[in-house]
């Protein structure tokens, strides 16, 4: 009997589901269902109603890779949390209203001392006061990843006294920075509620369709976690759906190393397996201003895609992006004066409708609301009113554009891309007329325009590639220029009489994402031939969520003393030692317990277990090797297939 | 006015505290521009010793004659610039220590002695001086660059622990983080990611000069 895995990709406008035969590893299913922002679970419970019942029965395990998280924060919506600072008074600058903050004295210092006494008193008497109103609370220490106390103190007091779930810093990661760790462990906070509503509904319609197993999520980093885990954690479902889509790529290829473009509406994700494994950022997750200590897939994101407004920027020329607008194939759908409003403008371009300097710009109402054309001209009542009854200019339809009060529709790649029969979306007709709009001003023919945008959108790629590839290397700004003095020369490589200069990738490329056909490849072309695309990229999420692995980590330092000691630093606390050898057997200790406590907790008791050893060490003067500190980190993965690893398939819900 | 810079020169090539003094104070009732005078006479002079220095054709303490006449000429001519409201070029600021625990202040006084003659403000918070005390002193005076040193190998780890701070403090790309003292070496400072190591007082103010870019 076939034992199946589904994978849902709950992110973007469509909802796609993907069923994977665990018995070959291959993909036997997949359906797209569009979005009901307001009722997400509908989509699911759409795509699930198109899979045979005898399929649906025989899935063991679910998977879900996410935007929830990602977008709460861009958004900066979320549950009402508290934040509790220790032994440091600076409120990270983007923490809000929505926050109530209680500073204390307390904190460690760097060797895990402390710096001084833990307040008590102070949150005794704020407590109730403070924890009013609140969803979930985060306290962070100074330096707590060298000694938890003080965090682990006043999160039992909280616990006994309010009943509140407390997030302890601490817990996210070692690394140093405290804010960093403030900002995780607030967000955490905030996410919780949001998260619970989403496995509550995922797992309902689940039920409804007696899907058995559980259910998993999809991490930042691709690996998964159980949603008992991300009612927990959620922060660290951050960028889930970027590294879902890696995974899937690396899982529809086979290959071990590649460069993923992923090239999506608004926006392209670039990013690098090594080994079969997603490069890591190493830094931490940065959403807007927001720096977490999560711990991600190294996604470049650039502000291309399929529709981005093209544009004519004075100093540099044509150009495409970041800002979107609507495609004029898709407007004229919603609206059908788009066709006539662009033949009015073709027979006569009229300088005082631009925005953007898109001479095909017009604008729709308000999204979200039913959408109709605003008239012809910018100086609209509708348009006066928005602004308050004040003359509406091209600066101040940019800010209600901005603002998201009206649509701006252009002539986008997409638009191109239709017109140019190379994909099929809404009127063919709006989008040559557009085009036609477009190439008439500008007095370029049609396949030099293309050109331009293939070429301006490529060289963004390729830069933001360069710079991942190349993140640490002193040559990176020699590397970025030549590549950029090859395209404007559209040479594969750079000659003078005895000189030649070339860039090659030395990986294959792998284009997914609707656009992908049209300009991943041919960005690339000059750096290498090895280009895929694949049918299945439009799935690449829903089958990278159901491809991932189960992944810990834990981490340990041992640092040298002045007093000759090691002082072993760890989730646990901190542990003197009087030599190394002995502080590394007990550090290893540690690590095994931490991973089969967070492996038990998935329900797994059958996992690739590895620790790195790691010592920062130099020779003194006398030649001796001193080792200043140690780190060692465990990792530990299973994959989520049936019978190896699940005690109990019986188990649909988290509850 | 030429003749005054090169006097200045010759003074403090020549190790002379009292010409550096009274030339120096001449040059300034003659209305020469005390910025003139870091910038053409103490700072090339300097330079030229410290490359002597470096090739082993001078030793330390006429290294530090050299740098006691520069340090005479900046006191006489410091007032003056108060006085004229001259804004001094920022070349850069400096804060030197040593660390926690090691009471050794050779070593740094002859690298702030330097930096000084080199035109850099330096501010020396003394020994024996703990992170915290450091960091708040280096935001206190918005620094460019903090020098720390350690002359015992028990005590360079608070080099790594200073560090460790910064990082913690989220504070690690304000400052540029030079590292210096008998046990330490380049492969130290690797180790620990600081920014450089000054192998001695000259090689020092090369590496502000670097890291500063001024």
């Amino acid at each position: 009997m076939s034992s199946y895995g589904l994978g849902i990709d709950a992110g973007g406008t469509y909802t796609d589901l993907a069923i994977i035969d665990f018995t070959n590893d291959t993909v036997i299913y997949s359906t797209k269902e569009l979005t009901n922002y307001d009722k997400p679970h509908l989509a699911i419970s759409a795509g699930l109603e198109k899979i045979e019942k005898e399929v649906r029965s025989n899935i063991m395990v679910s998977s879900l890779a996410t935007t929830l998280a990602t977008n709460a924060i861009i958004e900066n919506k979320g549950g009402k949390a508290g934040l509790v600072l220790i032994g440091c008074e600076r409120v990270p600058d983007e923490v809000n209203f929505s926050t109530s903050v209680l500073t204390l004295q307390g904190g460690h210092t760097v060797s895990g001392s402390e710096k001084q006494p833990l307040n008590f008193s102070k949150l005794k008497h704020n407590i109730e006061t403070f924890s009013k109103g609140i969803d979930a609370i985060a306290v962070v220490s100074f330096f707590s990843v060298r000694n938890p106390d003080h965090e682990l103190k006043v999160a039992k007091f909280i616990e006994d006294k309010t009943g509140l779930t407390v997030i302890c810093g601490h817990t996210f990661s070692m690394k140093l920075n405290f804010e960093k760790r403030a900002v995780t462990a607030l967000w955490n906070a905030r996410l919780i509620p949001l998260i619970e509503k989403l496995v509550q509904s995922t797992t309902k319609v689940l039920r409804n369709f007696n899907i058995k197993g559980p259910l998993m999520i999809v991490k930042g980093d691709g690996s998964l976690m159980s949603a008992k885990t991300a009612l927990e954690r959620p922060v660290e479902t951050l960028l889930s759906g970027p590294a879902a889509s890696i995974n899937g790529a690396r899982h529809i290829s086979s290959l071990n190393d590649a460069l993923v473009v992923d090239m999506g509406g608004t926006t392209t994700d670039i990013a690098l397996i090594q080994n079969s494994q997603v490069k890591i950022n190493s830094d931490g997750v940065t959403i807007g201003n927001w720096k977490t200590h999560v711990r991600s897939a190294d996604i470049r994101t650039i502000g291309v895609g399929g529709d981005s407004l093209i544009w004519l920027d004075r100093d540099e020329g044509l150009s495409v992006g970041p800002l979107k607008a609507e495609p004029l194939c898709m407007a004229a759908i919603k609206d059908t004066r788009v066709e006539s409003i662009l033949q009015n403008i073709k027979k006569k371009i009229d300088q005082t409708r631009w925005s953007n300097l898109n001479p095909t710009t017009l604008y729709l109402e308000k999204p979200g609301e039913e959408r109709k054309l605003l008239p012809h001209s910018p100086y609209s009542e509708y348009l006066q009113k928005l602004n308050k009854n004040k003359e509406i200019g091209i600066a101040e339809l940019d800010k209600l554009v901005n603002s998201n009060s009206i649509l701006q529709c252009s002539l986008t790649p997409t638009d191109i891309l239709v017109a140019l029969g190379e994909m099929e979306l809404g009127s063919v007709d709006a989008a040559r007329l557009g085009l036609d709009i477009f190439t008439t001003y500008l007095e370029v023919d049609i396949n030099d325009l293309w050109n331009i945008v293939q070429n301006v959108i490529g060289n963004k790629i390729c830069i933001a590639a360069v710079n991942l590839l190349c993140e640490d290397c002193t040559a990176k700004q020699a590397i970025s220029n030549l590549v950029n003095y090859l395209y404007v020369e559209r040479s594969q490589s750079f000659k003078e009489e005895h000189l030649k200069a070339k860039v090659d990738l030395t990986f294959p490329v792998i284009g997914l994402g609707a656009p992908a056909p049209a300009f991943v490849c041919q960005a690339l072309e000059l750096f290498t031939k090895q280009c895929y695309l694949f049918d299945d990229y439009d799935t690449s999420v829903a089958i990278g969520a159901i491809v991932g692995l189960v992944k810990k980590e834990a981490y340990v330092k041992i640092r040298f003393s002045e007093q000759g000691k090691y002082t072993l630093h760890s989730e646990k606390g901190r542990k003197e030692f009087s030599s190394q050898k002995e502080a590394v057997l007990y550090g290893k200790t540690i690590l095994k317990e931490l991973i089969a406590t967070q492996m038990k907790e998935e329900n797994i008791y059958d996992y690739h277990y590895q620790v790195d050893v790691n010592n920062k060490s130099f020779s003194n003067n006398h030649g001796n090797n001193i080792i200043i500190e140690t780190d060692l980190n465990a990792y530990a993965t299973s994959n989520i297939k049936p019978d190896s690893v699940f005690n109990d398939n019986n188990t649909t819900s988290v509850y | 006015m030429s003749g005054y810079i090169n006097q200045l020169k010759e003074a403090i090539l020549e190790y002379d505290e009292v010409k550096a003094n009274s030339i120096a104070k001449k040059s300034i009732e003659e209305g020469l521009n005390p910025l003139d005078i870091i910038n053409d006479a103490i700072r090339p002079a300097m330079e030229h010793i410290g490359d002597r220095f470096s090739s082993g054709d001078v030793f330390l303490p006429e290294l530090m004659l050299a740098a006691q006449a520069a340090d005479v000429i900046v006191s006489v001519i410091e007032p003056e610039i108060v006085k004229q409201g001259a804004k001094r070029e920022r070349v850069g600021r400096v804060l030197i220590a040593t660390v926690k625990n090691d009471i050794h202040d050779i070593g740094k006084n002859i690298v702030s002695l330097l930096l000084k003659s080199a035109g850099y403000e330096v501010f020396d918070i003394g020994v024996d001086c703990e992170g915290d005390e450091i960091l708040a002193a280096a935001k206190e005076h918005d620094v460019d660059v903090i020098g720390l040193s350690a002359l015992l190998t028990t005590t360079v780890s608070k080099m790594k622990d200073f560090l460790d701070l910064l990082e913690e403090d989220g504070s690690r790309n304000q400052f540029k983080i030079i590292i210096g003292g008998a046990p330490v070496t380049e492969e130290f400072c690797k180790a620990i990611g600081a920014d450089g190591y000054g192998s001695d007082a000259t090689h020092a103010v090369k590496l502000v000069k670097k890291l500063i870019g001024k």
